[in-house]
């Protein structure tokens, strides 16, 4: 078979007689058979290719596999998550047992969920303060032209490279409570008595974890509030510098409201993050001790792949997608509106 | 600016640098003790540097992590190349031409950027299963590719706004295909980006926990950070903290280098993606 042949074949536009051509039984198995549709299918990619059919086509066929691989690993187990959130699921099979809303009633009746829902809020809320007024602390003080701020802010943001289980094994030496760092500064400075367990009550541990991931955290807000502060107008500054406006007035007044968009994809962003945290609890306590700083997406993962009550789990997902959504919303709709703006 | 004014903010700025290095060096000098000198100096400096610790810890008896670093790196490597590869096509047409329902699109690529793990985690562990793609390091590059294209191809977008249209409709005139286009003309043009997402992505899947603790079980395909993550936590090395240290200090190698020779790319594509400054 030369190409020749199959041009002449594919010209006349009759695929569908080739089965009169060949005989298929004794081919279908035959490696020739193999080798003849490939070519086949070669010839098809190179003749549209020539005659420019795919001109018009291709824009959707650039956006096939980005979308095809988000919907199967993204938009796909979203629903099929939230499929699973209505059935008593064990995992093995697909042997499931309608139970309705059991599994979201299960999950608010649990004293375990609403234990871990106090955890999270008391972490969104810390989260929220330390991490995102300490990057803006820490990029007012980089936003000037002083010599060699570089290397601080290289410095700032070195720990947001660092993996969480890297964050998690530092601070549980820190926070050791017979020979940790933490401990071991307050024995030198004789301020033995507070001195504890850092990581072995509830809000302290928790307190203790939020500050182990600001660490980690803190150069990405600074890194955002920097881009935003140095992208401002210079001119209003200098009049309100003329007009006699003080440092706390001009960052107040000024900048603060300048730096809306910023703080809020900040925000939205800390919040997401602050909602699905996982690693360092998983390294630092496990949700001990005696599930004192289990949060939810901790919860989730004890739910599903501890006790295998997969479409409990799957509530507690769907409960954490419903939680994000809000913040997730503003964050598209923000982006969108800078869109048309741009 | 006067004068007392910026010595107050480099004394700041000294102060907190040091306590931003502090845990940096505390696991530096710890990895670098023996026991012995763990009984009675924690924190201080090493009397003696025992580099034998890292050797103890990448290919010893007890603890040998040099296969999981080798699954990392097979993990990683082609899931940032395809992540950028599919991205690189996907924003060409999301950015440089009116194509139907565009914005709902996009709506779509910036919602997927912020999913949390523990909403997709349970379907994906059970499409794996059905695959048999479960504890491989096929089905986690799989996972991550489609994790991660969403921002990918946003920030890809964001940034071939800057390419002008005309460079595209001269090309076509000239009749280009739009393959043509991308690979000869997008590509070369979007180079600081694409490193950019290199960058961030290596790290990024380099460091990822939650989708390698649930996805992988087994010395096959189990990367790096799950393997650190589960020695440190095993309580019989509770006492090693020189081990523990060790450890967690090879892991951030890699990532380390990478941030500190490409430290401007990082801060860009961090601006680029999530601020349009």
């Amino acid at each position: 078979m030369t190409i020749g042949k199959l041009k002449s074949l594919k010209s006349n536009n009759k695929l569908l007689h080739y089965n009169n051509l060949f005989n298929w039984g004794e081919l279908k198995n035959s490696p020739q058979y193999i080798k003849f549709v490939l070519m086949l299918i070669f010839y098809e990619i190179i003749y549209n290719y020539k005659m420019k059919k795919f001109k018009n086509s291709s824009l959707y066929i650039l956006l096939f596999p980005a979308f095809f691989m988000m919907a199967l690993i993204i938009f796909f187990p979203i629903a099929f998550t939230f499929y699973i959130s209505f059935f008593r699921w064990s995992g093995e099979g697909f042997k499931m047992n309608f139970t309705g809303f059991q599994n979201y009633i299960d999950m608010f009746r649990d004293a375990r969920f609403l234990n871990a829902l106090v955890n999270n809020i008391f972490w969104v809320i810390l989260y929220l303060i330390i991490p995102v007024i300490g990057g803006f602390i820490l990029a007012l003080l980089l936003n000037s032209n002083l010599k060699g701020l570089t290397v601080f802010k290289t410095i700032f943001y070195l720990p947001g490279v660092i993996s969480f289980v890297v964050v998690g094994v530092i601070f549980r030496l820190i926070y050791d409570p017979s020979h940790g760092l933490v401990n071991e500064i307050l024995k030198f400075l004789h301020l033995v008595f507070l001195a504890r367990p850092w990581l072995g009550s509830r809000f302290v541990g928790l307190l203790s974890l939020i500050i182990a991931s600001s660490w980690q955290y803190i150069g990405f807000c600074m890194i955002l509030f920097l881009a935003g502060m140095q992208s401002l107008p210079l001119e209003v500054f200098e009049a309100s510098e003329i007009d006699g406006a003080n440092f706390y007035q001009k960052v107040v007044h000024i900048m603060i409201p300048l730096l809306k968009p910023v703080s809020i994809v900040v925000i939205m962003i800390t919040l997401i993050n602050s909602i699905r945290v996982f690693d360092l609890i998983y390294i630092m306590t496990k949700g001990g001790p005696l599930q004192a700083t289990e949060t939810i997406g901790f919860l989730m993962y004890e739910k599903a792949f501890r006790q295998h009550v997969y479409g409990e789990g799957a509530a507690y997902g769907i409960f954490i997608f419903l939680l994000v959504t809000i913040p997730s919303i503003i964050y598209v709709r923000n982006m969108l509106k800078t869109e048309e703006e741009y | 600016m006067a004068l007392y004014k910026k010595i107050l903010i480099y004394l700041l700025l000294i102060i907190l640098a040091f306590v931003f290095l502090t845990p940096i060096y505390g696991i530096f000098t710890l990895s670098l003790k023996s026991i012995k000198e763990l009984i009675y100096n924690y924190w201080g400096i090493p009397k003696d540097l025992m580099w034998q610790n890292f050797s103890h810890v990448w290919s010893g008896a007890v603890v040998s992590l040099r296969p999981y670093f080798i699954n990392s790196f097979i993990l990683t490597i082609p899931a940032v190349i395809f992540i950028i590869f599919f991205s690189l096509l996907a924003a060409y047409p999301l950015s440089k031409f009116k194509i139907k329902s565009e914005n709902i699109l996009l709506a779509i690529i910036i919602f997927g950027i912020t999913i949390p793990h523990q909403v997709l985690i349970i379907p994906v562990f059970k499409m794996l299963n059905v695959v048999h793609l479960y504890n491989n390091i096929l089905g986690l590059i799989l996972v991550h590719i489609g994790y991660g294209i969403p921002f990918a191809t946003f920030l890809l977008r964001n940034y071939m706004l800057q390419i002008p249209k005309e460079l595209i409709d001269a090309a076509m005139v000239d009749g280009c295909s739009h393959y043509r286009i991308v690979f000869r003309i997008i590509f070369p043009l979007c180079k600081p980006a694409i490193a950019v997402l290199a960058i961030l992505y290596f790290t990024w899947i380099f460091n990822e926990f939650f989708y390698a603790l649930v996805l992988t079980s087994t010395k096959a395909s189990m990367t790096a950070s799950v393997a650190v993550g589960l020695m440190t936590a095993d309580s019989s090395f509770s006492i090693y903290w020189n081990i523990q240290a060790a450890g967690a200090l090879i892991l951030t190698i890699p990532t380390l280098i990478i941030f500190l020779s490409f430290q401007k790319y990082f801060i860009k594509g961090i601006m680029l993606g999530s601020v349009k400054g």
